[in-house]
């Protein structure tokens, strides 16, 4: 639209105009001067128009702003241990045959020398310093060869560290956050059985050579038992907990301590590695825990009632999308994902 | 009016490109870059200075964990401003037990609202004009509010504002251009019939 169409609200809303009245640009003060002068008639308009721009981007009162270096260091502290310095590569290890010693002590100084680059984040360094770190993200899975030759399947936003160096005839350990499979390779020097121990929150999980699960989120670890035999300690003390046979689950809670037993179909527990879900008379809110812990969604439900409702069945999750498609048809509710959120209704 | 250039654009754009790749200290500029913009953004839709410290943390954490399946992103201001609001909303809803309710309610919590204290340093105006000035802007509705707010207080280019308000380059303006013929009506033509007695 030509200038002297404009009117009042238009010459506010002008990017020139402010320019003008803000004097922030000498060729659109030059302009403005000279259209001003040739245009007396719109002299009253602009005078309006001069008063509203002044009045509305004129200086403002600056708020206090929080310290952000002092914000900056607190996130830090909140970020998850040595995230992504390593990233194992996506690739399948080529079983046994291929398969090199060496191969994670070269990453895992590969990971501190990055890790040196940027002073800052040291501290997170420090708390498991010289340990190799596999981790995985949300809706992601992976496969990974111990330096003993055991395999574990990690399953989503789940973390496993180790020292890398695994001496012959020493104990092998390593620590869980999140959920993996194992398959754990006997070992024996001298005739002798060496230990392999999952450390997962206040449980230590010592085998001789087996296959089994383990569950460690929100202060809770549940380990089921698939072949072979386990015993169970506590971290804090070494106490002996238990030892378990195949096809049980054992849950202990880390708030109260308390340890639960019993028979389980081992399929409902690492159906995952298959990328379906099993559900046995499954509380939705239980759904959802997985769902967020697996795909990093914040599950909102439009009505508390739906928490407690039970799902049972097999359901595919490959993906998020399949996954939420699957229930909603399942179980009748109506799913949506907005950014982050993924919104539970009844239909 | 300060103009955000096409090189700081280039540079937020390389930063963030850099942070989803998983360099922590593209993540400690980027944070530093935008803090201030995304507190001064927050604090304006909700005024608890914890409420929001604590959500940009949370915002940048949730970023930072998902980084990897972020897309890119050519105005990295408006998105987080987005993201900032949004983070807001969720972390004043109702919780039951663990899980969040979602209420319809929510979004309205939030609003700008004026304060004749923005106005204090200004010479241009005194008193009585400041009040009527602030009275103006908190009747217009709730959407231009906004819109204002983000031009006139913080800056942003038309374009950034329908990035962050999900709102068309049009509507945008169609907002503004409302708000100032509002503010004409119930301040500005009061002011000059004032003046002229």
């Amino acid at each position: 639209m030509p200038y002297n169409h404009y009117h009042v609200s238009e010459f506010v809303l002008d990017d020139s105009f402010q320019a003008y009245v803000l004097c922030t640009d000498p060729e659109a003060v030059a302009f403005w001067t000279n259209w001003l002068a040739r245009h007396p008639h719109k002299e009253n308009e602009i005078q309006e128009a001069t008063e509203l721009v002044r009045l509305l981007a004129g200086p403002k009162r600056t708020q206090p702003l929080p310290d952000k270096e002092a914000e900056l260091r607190r996130l830090i502290e909140q970020l998850p241990v040595n995230n992504s310095s390593y990233e194992p590569s996506p690739v399948r290890y080529p079983i046994f045959a291929g398969w090199q010693r060496g191969t994670f002590a070269v990453a895992a100084m590969l990971a501190v020398l990055f890790l040196a680059g940027g002073g800052w984040f040291l501290t997170q360094q420090l708390s498991h310093p010289g340990q190799t770190v596999l981790k995985t993200d949300f809706g992601q899975k992976r496969n990974f060869f111990l330096p003993d030759g055991s395999e574990v399947t990690l399953n989503a936003n789940s973390t496993l560290r180790y020292q890398p160096d695994w001496p012959e005839g020493e104990i092998r350990q390593v620590w869980l956050e999140g959920e993996a499979f194992f398959h754990v390779a006997k070992r024996q020097v001298a005739g002798k059985p060496i230990k392999f121990t999952v450390r997962a929150g206040e449980l230590a999980i010592e085998v001789l050579g087996t296959q089994f699960n383990v569950l460690n989120r929100a202060e809770r670890t549940q380990v089921v038992l698939e072949e072979g035999k386990v015993r169970l300690r506590s971290t804090e003390n070494s106490q002996l907990l238990l030892d378990m046979t195949p096809g049980e689950a054992v849950v202990y809670s880390q708030r109260n301590g308390l340890v639960s037993r019993q028979q389980t179909d081992t399929q409902l527990h690492d159906a995952w590695r298959d990328n379906r879900l099993v559900f046995d008379n499954t509380p939705l809110a239980e759904v959802a825990e997985i769902i967020e812990h697996t795909y990093g969604k914040t599950v909102t439900f439009g009505d508390a009632n739906l928490m407690s409702r039970r799902l049972t069945g097999t359901i595919p999750s490959d993906d998020l999308t399949r996954l939420t498609k699957a229930l909603s048809r399942a179980f009748d509710l109506q799913i949506t994902e907005r950014g982050d959120e993924l919104l539970i209704e009844a239909h | 009016m300060v103009k955000l250039s096409a090189f700081d654009i280039e540079q937020d754009s390389t930063l963030w490109t850099s942070f989803r790749s998983g360099n922590q200290q593209a993540l400690a500029d980027l944070f530093l870059a935008q803090y201030d913009k995304l507190y001064r953004y927050g604090f304006r839709l909700y005024s608890d200075e914890d409420v929001i410290k604590d959500c940009i943390q949370e915002l940048f954490l949730k970023l930072w964990h998902k980084r990897q399946s972020l897309g890119e992103v050519r105005e990295v201001t408006p998105y987080l401003c987005q993201a900032l609001r949004r983070t807001i909303v969720d972390s004043l809803r109702e919780k039951s037990g663990r899980f969040r309710l979602w209420t319809p309610g929510d979004e309205e919590r939030l609003e700008v609202t004026f304060s004749h204290e923005d106005f204090l340093i200004s010479q241009q105006i005194d008193d009585e004009q400041r009040r009527r000035l602030t009275a103006a802007l908190n009747q217009l509705t709730k959407r231009q509010r906004e819109a204002v707010h983000l031009r006139y207080f913080e800056n942003f280019e038309p374009g950034e504002i329908a990035r962050i308000m999900n709102l068309s380059d049009q509507s945008v303006y169609n907002l503004l251009y409302r708000s100032v013929q509002a503010l004409r009506d119930n301040f500005f033509l009061l002011l000059l019939i004032g003046a002229n007695n």
